[in-house]
């Protein structure tokens, strides 16, 4: 993943807690620096040991984790960075997360070796259903958190009904049903 | 190209005909301009590149980048003409919104479907705010390495103060540990003590110049150095060099010898050159275990600078550790040195020629000796008037001094054990705790001398010095003290003192200088 990603976590690590809490969280990870520049790649796994130590230092399950940091990156981090590019993507959640996926196509010809997820959003019934495909396995508490950040952002509320997975041929693949009121 | 076809692969599509006529408007042009069918083009966009008129202007920018702005200054687009190969002569726009001119003076709400995807002014936004983003983040970095460096310099700080603290406050208990063995007479002690005693004695000494040093280089670290250029003898200094040095060799098998040409004085950082030629023969000393140890110091005119080489027949440095030997804390292992020190000599020897705008080199060949070359910039100096001689006495030839010496000191230890070695050269010595009583005592009683500590409660002993100056008092001021820097020498010269005494001292330094003035 990109530096921005890990650098969210830490920004945000930084904001809602403390410093020390930071220092903590990235000695139990044993990264030797978080220094991360937004434009350059890193393994998986150094995000992955990011959140695995935030969890144990925060005493949080893992996916809580997952799910405060979707949260921050869809109000916080985005907004900051990236409001632009938000506002061209869509001006209410259901807009967005079908546009998303443009978005992550001219991402990825600029970040090269960039592998977004893929979104597609059905209108069903009452509810809506998002089919979440991605090759990294258990992000899905990390887009359970985007879509409540993002209906946050667009001052929407949404309820997430279920989740279920649907085959793993590419990846993990899920399908969120939520209601937008 | 079928407009058809135009509208699937661009948001922005119109077909333009005579007098600038627009037809065929593609669906977002459509949408935010619903009359444009059918009307001049002008009507609505005004072009900002190229300037465009007449249709012909149109037919002459086939090929060119478009950008037109809407005369309502609401809407702005880009593209190129093209002209259709059908020979009907019609114009054709192929085009997309002009991202960065919308986003920079409207508040029009675009999505990421009104640009066709091979338009790249969507990964250009991507690509710039990226880049802003790393902008501040390298701006963070900066901020938090710059942080980091002032945290680190804070703990150095308190590193260093915490070094030079405990050099000094070690140097006091070290001159009484020194005083106190140096007064035993070994002749009346049995081989196994007097060696004991004499391996004590040259330990405390090799603890004492572990000591300065690190005094010296705290003090390098926390106040820096500055060129401090005064009249002096070369001579003078060497000949002092060539005492010390003989004293730490006093059963060495070495020679030591120096050799002066050049002027009767010289205008140069006496202390530093003192103190570098100083480090400089120790080190030699160190690691000499038979031969000599040369000192050859030379003014030369037509350049101005004096040339100093410290030559030894000592084991020599090791071709691939010669790199390292300017190097904090670096020393070696040789079966020649009894002390190696704590590695500050020559790190400390290159910063004061750095600061006095001169150089340092060296030559060493293992096995043979090395050789440490110098050269500062100096100048000779010529005197205006004859300089007063002072009255030296030569009590050389007698064993025992006459005379009664006032001793001025805080510690107790110290006070006493300085108390015995004056008796013991037949002394009389009265005492006095601090600068006041010093003062009291100098007034109402006849003294041969004073010796006086420096640092002392209520009054210390540069004001008590200049007090009695003040008063007219002219008694002979022997300063005695810890503080080994020549910087501090000169200012208790300046404060009235006669000459300096570097605690921890010997008998045979201390009878040395009192005889000049006790008979």
């Amino acid at each position: 993943m990109y530096g921005l990603i890990n650098k969210s976590i830490k920004d945000m690590v930084q904001e809602k807690y403390n410093l020390s809490v930071w220092a903590e969280i990235l000695e139990h990870s044993g990264l030797e620096t978080d220094a991360f520049i937004s434009m350059q790649k890193y393994n998986d796994s150094t995000t992955f040991a990011l959140i695995y130590a935030a969890s144990k230092v925060l005493d949080k399950p893992v996916n809580d984790c997952l799910e405060e940091f979707g949260h921050y990156w869809a109000t916080e981090t985005c907004p900051k960075s990236y409001r632009q590019l938000m506002d061209l993507t869509g001006t209410d959640l259901i807009t967005f997360l079908g546009n998303l996926n443009v978005l992550h196509e001219r991402i990825t010809s600029t970040f090269l070796n960039y592998s977004p997820p893929f979104f597609e959003v059905y209108a069903h019934s009452e509810s809506f259903i998002i089919r979440y495909v991605s090759e990294r396995e258990g992000l899905l508490h990390f887009v359970i958190g985007l879509v409540y950040g993002l209906a946050e952002y667009f001052s929407q509320t949404v309820e997430i009904i279920d989740c279920n997975q649907s085959g793993t041929s590419l990846g993990e693949v899920w399908l969120i049903r939520i209601a937008v009121v | 190209m079928d407009i058809d076809i135009i509208k699937q692969i661009s948001t922005i599509s119109f077909v333009l005909h005579e007098n600038l006529r627009v037809t065929e408007t593609s669906d977002l042009l459509a949408k935010h301009f619903p009359n444009m069918e059918g009307k001049k083009l002008d009507k609505f966009f005004e072009f900002q590149r190229p300037k465009i008129i007449f249709l012909q202007d149109c037919v002459k920018s086939v090929g060119q980048l478009v950008l037109a702005i809407s005369i309502e200054k609401n809407f702005a687009f880009r593209g190129q003409f093209i002209i259709s190969s059908d020979g009907n002569g019609e114009l054709k726009f192929v085009g997309s919104p002009w991202l960065s001119w919308i986003t920079e003076n409207t508040n029009l709400s675009l999505t990421v479907s009104d640009f066709s995807p091979f338009d790249v002014q969507l990964e250009q936004i991507v690509y710039s705010l990226t880049q802003k983003q790393q902008l501040r983040d390298l701006v963070t970095f900066n901020k938090e390495l710059l942080e980091a460096k002032k945290e680190l310099e804070k703990s150095s700080k308190v590193q260093s103060d915490l070094f030079a603290l405990m050099s000094h406050e070690m140097r006091t208990p070290t001159a009484s540990i020194y005083f106190s063995l140096d007064l035993i007479d070994e002749k009346e002690l049995k081989a196994f003590d007097a060696d004991m005693v004499r391996i004590a004695r040259d330990s405390v000494m090799s603890l004492r110049l572990v000591i300065d040093d690190v005094l010296n280089y705290s003090k390098l670290k926390k106040e820096g150095l500055k060129n401090e250029p005064v009249i002096f003898d070369p001579r003078k200094l060497l000949k002092s060099l060539e005492n010390t040095s003989l004293a730490k060799m006093k059963d060495s098998p070495i020679t030591f010898h120096y050799y002066y040409d050049g002027p009767e004085k010289i205008f140069a950082d006496a202390g530093k050159i003192k103190q570098l030629l100083s480090n400089l023969v120790d080190n030699a000393l160190k690691f000499t275990g038979d031969g000599f140890v040369r000192v050859f110091f030379e003014f030369v005119e037509s350049k101005q600078k004096i040339r100093i080489c410290v030559e030894d027949t000592g084991v020599g440095i090791p071709n691939e550790k010669q790199d390292l030997i300017f190097t904090e804390f670096w020393t070696t292992e040789s079966y020649v040195a009894k002390d190696l020190g704590v590695g500050l000599g020559l790190p400390i020897c290159r910063k004061m020629v750095e600061v006095l705008g001169g150089s340092i080199c060296f030559e060493s060949f293992e096995g043979k000796g090395s050789c440490f070359y110098l050269e500062l910039p100096a100048m000779a100096y010529v005197a205006a008037k004859k300089e007063q001689k002072t009255r030296k006495r030569d009590s050389s030839k007698s064993e025992r001094l006459t005379g009664n010496i006032l001793l001025a000191e805080d510690n107790f230890t110290n006070r006493y054990l300085i108390q015995l070695q004056l008796s013991k050269l037949g002394l009389n010595a009265d005492t006095a705790v601090d600068g006041n009583e010093a003062i009291k005592k100098a007034q109402a009683s006849k003294y041969d001398l004073i010796l006086m500590d420096i640092s002392m409660p209520n009054m210390d002993g540069i004001l008590a010095t200049k007090r009695l100056r003040q008063m007219g008092n002219n008694i002979p001021i022997i300063a005695m003290t810890a503080f080994s820097d020549p910087k501090d020498h000169f200012e208790f010269i300046d404060a009235g003192m006669n000459q300096v005494i570097t605690k921890p001292t010997t008998i045979s330094k201390i009878k040395k200088i009192i005889s000049q003035y006790c008979k």
